[in-house]
């Protein structure tokens, strides 16, 4: 399939239009049919989230699942848990060795989602 | 009339059919590198036409689900938002679907068994399910996981009523509900858990397969972890039907659709030797309910040291009642098929990967 390119996506907002950035997300060919043939998405994330310091993976993916929600059951189970064997890169490191679902995603960084190995 | 044999694996489903049951043509893998856990032929949405296929998928990445078809495997769909979704207060992600059987007498309602051990109930024909609260929130969950993990592996309806559902788990034992899924209670008198310190509990039994009788789900059959069982009472009370076998251990447990009293079995050696009795492939069948059992299958293999799961065999009625397609497959890769009642068999498929389920249809 050809990629259609990035496409940008509209985050929650919550009340009131808070300040958002553009977070762009990498995927895997394998989930690519998720999300309209695209291989990047683009997401808005508001930069202050109620609570948050920063914008996290967490909210990246949030973003993501506003607009995808069956790419989202690929990412996450209903609990919200990243599943097993799917890795999340900020800026080149994986979210697992640092705080999950919380680690911040620093401007300009890019979220890149990949296949653990697994099976047999 | 094409006979059609969904073949779950553990990296993908196939799709068999054949005309007479004899010549088979086998296509797929569809799902590739999927755990097709359960497969189930179930009513078209709306009657009439080729039946809807179900798939209980799990990708190691991507989580479970269920797709459904409704041309026979060409195209396949699943739910936006997901088919089997656990609510947000049982605070439990979907591990696994184990059973995804459809309801002959109520079109549009299938039953899902899960892992964790719950139970869902689709009023679409498969597309989305809903949680079992009933069984859910029962004082005896949870129930010990078995060695494949915890779930609701059997489902029995009754065409003559729709409050009346089955369910066996592992462990746990059978369950029954007379309300339609609202309260239930243990239906396991009879039926040894050996593994524990009362051989004879309330619950915690882990029956492997149950199937109703041609006649109706008054006369109920169990394959158990180590023990064959007949119930004469829908379940309230057990008793062995294993003498004359040559081992009262393994997973499959199939009644023949039309024919009342016709069961066949599939033995494997024990509990700690889960291959079939001195390496011979075979199935076992009454015609007399458990009273006398005869080997059957002269075309199945000796040498043989794989197994058959719960789920990996079938039978479904082709309109002759001597001629029902049985079907099984193996944990080798193996698929074999018979319309003689298991007297004589053909082999479907060789070299698959670790078949987990097979389901077979008739279709016009």
């Amino acid at each position: 399939m050809t990629d259609p390119g990035p496409v940008a996506v509209q985050g929650s907002t919550g009340a009131g239009p808070p300040p958002e950035r553009s977070v762009v997300v990498v995927l895997p060919a394998a989930l690519r049919d998720e999300a309209d043939g695209r291989s990047t998405v683009t997401v808005s994330v508001p930069t202050a989230p109620a609570g948050a310091a920063a914008v996290t993976v967490g909210n990246v993916l949030d973003a993501l699942a506003a607009a995808h929600p069956r790419l989202e059951r690929r990412l996450r189970d209903e609990r919200g848990t990243l599943r097993r064997h799917v890795n999340v890169f900020v800026a080149g490191d994986d979210c697992r060795a640092l705080l999950g679902q919380d680690t911040p995603v620093p401007d300009g960084a890019e979220v890149v989602v990949l296949p653990n190995i697994a099976g047999g | 009339m094409t006979l059609v044999l969904a073949i779950g694996t553990r990296k993908g489903l196939f799709l068999a059919r054949s005309a007479d049951g004899a010549a088979w043509k086998v296509e797929g893998p569809q799902f590739l590198m999927q755990e097709v856990a359960a497969v189930g032929f179930v009513a078209a949405p709306g009657g009439g036409g080729a039946p809807r296929l179900l798939a209980g998928v799990r990708s190691e990445h991507w989580g479970p689900g269920v797709s459904h078809s409704d041309d026979l495997g060409e195209t396949w769909a699943e739910a936006e938002a997901g088919s089997v979704v656990f609510p947000d207060d049982t605070e439990t992600a979907l591990e696994r679907v184990w059973q995804l059987q459809g309801d002959p007498a109520r079109p549009g309602v299938v039953w899902a068994g899960c892992e964790p051990t719950s139970l869902w109930r689709s009023d679409d024909a498969g597309e989305t399910f809903s949680l079992v609260r009933g069984l859910w929130d029962h004082p005896h969950r949870p129930w010990a996981p078995g060695f494949g993990g915890a779930a609701v592996h059997t489902v029995v309806t009754d065409p003559q009523d729709d409050g009346r559902v089955l369910v066996a788990m592992s462990s746990g034992g059978v369950y029954v509900t007379r309300d339609g899924g609202g309260t239930w209670l243990p239906s396991n008198k009879g039926i040894s858990a050996y593994f524990l310190p009362d051989p004879y509990p309330e619950y915690g039994q882990c029956v492997h397969k149950v199937a109703a009788d041609a006649a109706g789900p008054a006369v109920l059959y169990a394959q158990n972890h180590h023990g064959v069982y007949r119930s004469d009472d829908a379940g309230a009370t057990w008793t062995s039907i294993a003498d004359g076998l040559p081992s009262d251990f393994g997973f499959v447990m199939l009644a023949h659709p039309q024919r009342s009293g016709t069961v066949w079995v599939l033995p494997l050696e024990a509990d700690g030797r889960r291959v079939p009795p001195g390496g011979r492939l075979r199935l076992h069948r009454t015609r007399d309910g458990g009273r006398t059992w005869s080997e059957v299958g002269t075309d199945l293999p000796d040498g043989s040291w794989t197994s058959v799961l719960r789920d990996a065999a079938d039978v479904v009625g082709t309109g002759d009642d001597a001629a029902p397609l049985l079907t099984f497959g193996t944990r080798d890769g193996c698929v074999w098929a018979s319309t003689d009642e298991g007297t004589t068999f053909v082999e479907v498929a060789t070299h698959l990967p670790d078949i987990l389920s097979v389901r077979a249809a008739v279709v016009a």
